[in-house]
């Protein structure tokens, strides 16, 4: 009873001290706070200047964690991401190997342009993404917890950039669109910025806390028929498998993954939960199924001819999938 | 706890009881109002018991379907959570209550907490009743073909009602009123007993009178038929012929039974040749008179002594007194004799009842005849002995009064073969009515063939040429 209490009085909190720093934006907020209970990661993206940075920064201020941001750029090699052994003499002079960590060593971490890196430095991220650990000469090195990388990248400026590979995309619970802010949005921001460009947010949440919250939000009750349609919603992304349904048979090239699945119904209970609900409703499947499966379901060329995007397949597919 | 959801499951039980209910009626009421109407409109012979058959499938059918439709249809917790959820926009809270039941956690706990304080502060009228388009339908359809049958059971098609003819209109006509005081006067003038003339003539005259204020037919034809039934009543009582017939008729003697038709039929003359018959064969041959008187008295007067006749009746009396005297003979010498004497005493005696009968027959009968000429109560018979002489003078004529003392009847009505005719048509007694210059040539032609064969002088001959042309000439100026 405390910790829901405690629950919704800390995201009203987290909520509020964002907004002194992010003008608008709310579903990308929302969604972001419910990402980082669940314990995933989020790909931001967004047209340069709609407060990407800024988001996560004020995220690192508010949650009172340690926070890094790494600038993904095409030389950036993995061990600048992770850490690597150094050599080095002991109080005695002897010479030892010690390691040192890279910026992927605190807990809310800001992968900018994470596209603009290499194949063998995005794969570096991997391992730490979904298992919040990293390996160096056979040593591991787990992350503390909780542990949140917020990539963000670019959708225009595509040259010299490596898309992500499908495996790197899947560990991403969310990925989310930072539309460009309305007018209204726009004068607001500007005038917070005449003031100072520095975050105002105050910490209102520590990591214990947010670990807390991801375990109050492990029994929130999903009926069956909530849980079906869920899963039903995933498979309808897959063309191949028999009884595929028209949409997907017609636009989509390759469908979502059971992570898919998993982070669908986890981020229901935090979003059911965030709305003063104590179980997971048809509303709250259907409100995650973009952030979660758009950049898990890849659309073929029918549907850019037919001039649809990852969003329209999406609400096509819940049209078509009955509860 | 749960009342607040139990409130909603009760309306929806309520509902399905509705639902079940209706169609069940409503597919029961189909299926058994076709077979009705294709029963009806096709006008197929059916058994009697096919209204009880049909109420029977009636039952049937709805107690199934109501049955089956309950079953599916019964609120079970779940169905009603659902329900609930979908139209009171719970977002899958109430099913998430029942489904999770059993479950004790602090966010179940909490989540129960919330839907059933969300339930009882929502009205029942909320959760409102849902009935497809397949249901009205299917009431349509029932209604239509339940009004249907009602209607062509309640209004059948109504007989055809023929409106009852325009009872005829009577009034009575100077040709009437003649032929009923001609009919009058024959009776009078006849030799009819006074006990039968009496009654008879005042029940014409009563006749006369009543037809005067009579209006319609029917009147008219009661009032005729009640003098007919009379008169023919008055005469039986006044005639003992037949009652003697049938008794002395099954006598095994032939002398004895053909003077017992002779009675019957009234021959004055017959029975006289049956009584010189029986003379004969009691003094045909003197020798067996004796034997034959005994064997006589045998056959008739111990027929008629253990008749039920009533043996004061007059013409009973006299054939009694008759046979008695006859068989007083017996013993006696110069028997022939004896038997000539008695039956010369006793003939008269018969006969003269016998004449008085046979006048009151006549007289009746015409009578009769002529009144139901008169008032159309039947068609005037055919004489086919007509005017060659050989008809028998025993029947009457019901053209021509009775001529039982000629010298004292002269004219009156029916006494010509022409009844009744008009300008154009006239009465032909043979063919009916017919074209009057038909019946002109008929009888000319007839007239022609008794001059050629000799019935009538040549000498008229002319003067009947005349007469006809001018008939002729008569209608075909006409």
């Amino acid at each position: 009873m405390e910790n829901v209490s405690l629950f919704s009085k800390t995201i009203e909190n987290i909520k509020n001290e964002i907004k002194k720093d992010i003008v608008g934006q709310d579903d990308v907020v929302e969604n972001v706070i419910i990402a980082i209970i669940a314990g995933g990661n989020v790909l931001l993206e967004g047209v340069p200047g709609v407060g990407k940075t800024r988001l996560v920064r004020s995220l690192g201020k508010v949650l009172s964690l340690p926070f890094s941001r790494i600038q993904f750029t095409p030389d950036l090699m993995p061990s600048d991401v992770t850490g690597t052994n150094i050599i080095q003499k002991d109080e005695n002079g002897r010479m030892q190997t010690v390691f040192q960590e890279g910026p992927i060593f605190a807990n809310l971490i800001l992968a900018d342009e994470i596209n603009r890196a290499t194949p063998k430095t995005q794969s570096a991220m991997l391992e730490v993404m979904q298992e919040h650990k990293v390996t160096i000469a056979n040593k591991t090195y787990p992350m503390a917890e909780p542990f949140f990388v917020l990539a963000t990248e670019n959708p225009i400026e595509q040259d010299g950039t490596y898309p992500l590979p499908e495996a790197q995309m899947d560990r991403f619970i969310f990925k989310l669109i930072m539309d460009f802010p309305t007018v209204e949005e726009l004068a607001n921001i500007v005038k917070m910025t005449q003031l100072t460009m520095d975050e105002t947010a105050c910490a209102v949440v520590d990591g214990p806390t947010i670990l807390a919250m991801r375990e109050t939000c492990k029994d929130v009750p999903v009926v069956d028929d909530v849980l079906n349609y869920a899963m039903n919603l995933v498979a309808a992304t897959h063309p191949e498998i028999e009884g595929a349904n028209d949409v997907a048979k017609k636009y989509i090239k390759y469908g979502a993954s059971p992570r898919a699945g998993q982070a669908l119904i986890t981020a229901a209970k935090i979003r059911a939960l965030m709305h003063g609900n104590y179980n997971v409703s048809y509303e709250d499947i259907n409100a995650l199924a973009f952030p979660v499966l758009r950049h898990r379901v890849k659309i073929n060329y029918n549907a850019v001819n037919d001039h649809l995007n990852v969003e329209d397949v999406i609400k096509l597919l819940i049209k078509e999938v009955k509860r | 706890m749960k009342e607040s959801f139990n409130k909603f499951r009760k309306k929806m039980l309520f509902e399905a009881l509705i639902k079940s209910s209706l169609i069940g009626l409503s597919v029961a009421l189909i299926v058994v109002t076709i077979p009705k109407l294709i029963v009806h409109f096709g006008k197929i012979n059916i058994s009697e018991f096919f209204d009880l058959i049909l109420l029977l499938l009636f039952n049937v059918i709805f107690i199934l379907v109501f049955g089956l439709l309950f079953l599916i249809t019964f609120p079970k917790e779940l169905k009603v959570a659902k329900r609930l959820d979908k139209d009171l926009g719970l977002n899958q809270k109430v099913q998430t209550m029942i489904e999770f039941e059993h479950d004790d956690s602090t966010i179940v706990n909490l989540q129960r907490e919330d839907t059933l304080n969300i339930l009882s502060n929502i009205s029942l009228k909320k959760l409102g009743m849902k009935f497809s388009v397949f249901f009205f339908v299917l009431i349509g359809l029932a209604c239509a073909l339940g009004i249907t049958v009602a209607a062509v059971e309640v209004y059948e098609k109504p007989p055809v009602v023929t409106p009852e003819p325009e009872e005829p209109k009577y009034d009575l006509d100077n040709w009437t009123v003649r032929a009923l005081l001609d009919l009058i006067e024959v009776v009078e003038t006849s030799n009819v007993e006074k006990d039968l003339k009496d009654p008879v003539v005042n029940n014409l005259k009563e006749l006369l009178n009543s037809l005067e204020t009579v209006e319609l037919e029917s009147e008219m034809k009661k009032l005729v038929t009640e003098i007919i039934a009379d008169s023919l009543l008055r005469l039986d009582l006044i005639n003992s012929n037949n009652e003697v017939f049938n008794e002395i008729k099954s006598s095994s003697s032939s002398l004895v039974k053909d003077i017992a038709v002779q009675i019957n039929a009234l021959n004055v003359s017959n029975v006289n040749n049956c009584i010189e018959n029986i003379y004969v064969y009691l003094c045909g041959d003197p020798t067996t008179t004796s034997g034959a008187l005994l064997e006589f008295d045998n056959d008739f007067r111990t027929v008629i002594v253990n008749s039920k006749l009533n043996k004061e009746e007059r013409l009973t009396k006299a054939l009694l007194d008759f046979a008695n005297e006859l068989k007083s003979l017996e013993g006696q010498n110069n028997l022939s004799e004896a038997v000539e004497v008695v039956i010369k005493k006793h003939k008269e005696n018969i006969l003269n009842i016998l004449r008085i009968q046979a006048e009151n027959k006549l007289v009746i009968e015409y009578v009769v005849s002529q009144l139901e000429i008169i008032f159309g109560l039947k068609e005037p018979e055919i004489n086919d002995n007509e005017g060659d002489g050989t008809e028998n003078k025993g029947q009457i004529n019901e053209t021509e009064p009775p001529k039982v003392n000629e010298g004292e009847f002269e004219g009156g009505y029916g006494t010509g073969e022409v009844l009744f005719g008009s300008d154009d048509i006239i009465f032909d007694i043979e063919k009916g009515s017919v074209e009057y210059g038909e019946v002109i040539s008929k009888y000319y032609g007839t007239l022609i063939g008794m001059f050629n064969d000799g019935t009538l002088p040549e000498e008229y001959k002319e003067l009947f040429d005349k007469y006809f042309d001018g008939l002729f000439g008569f209608y075909e100026e006409e």
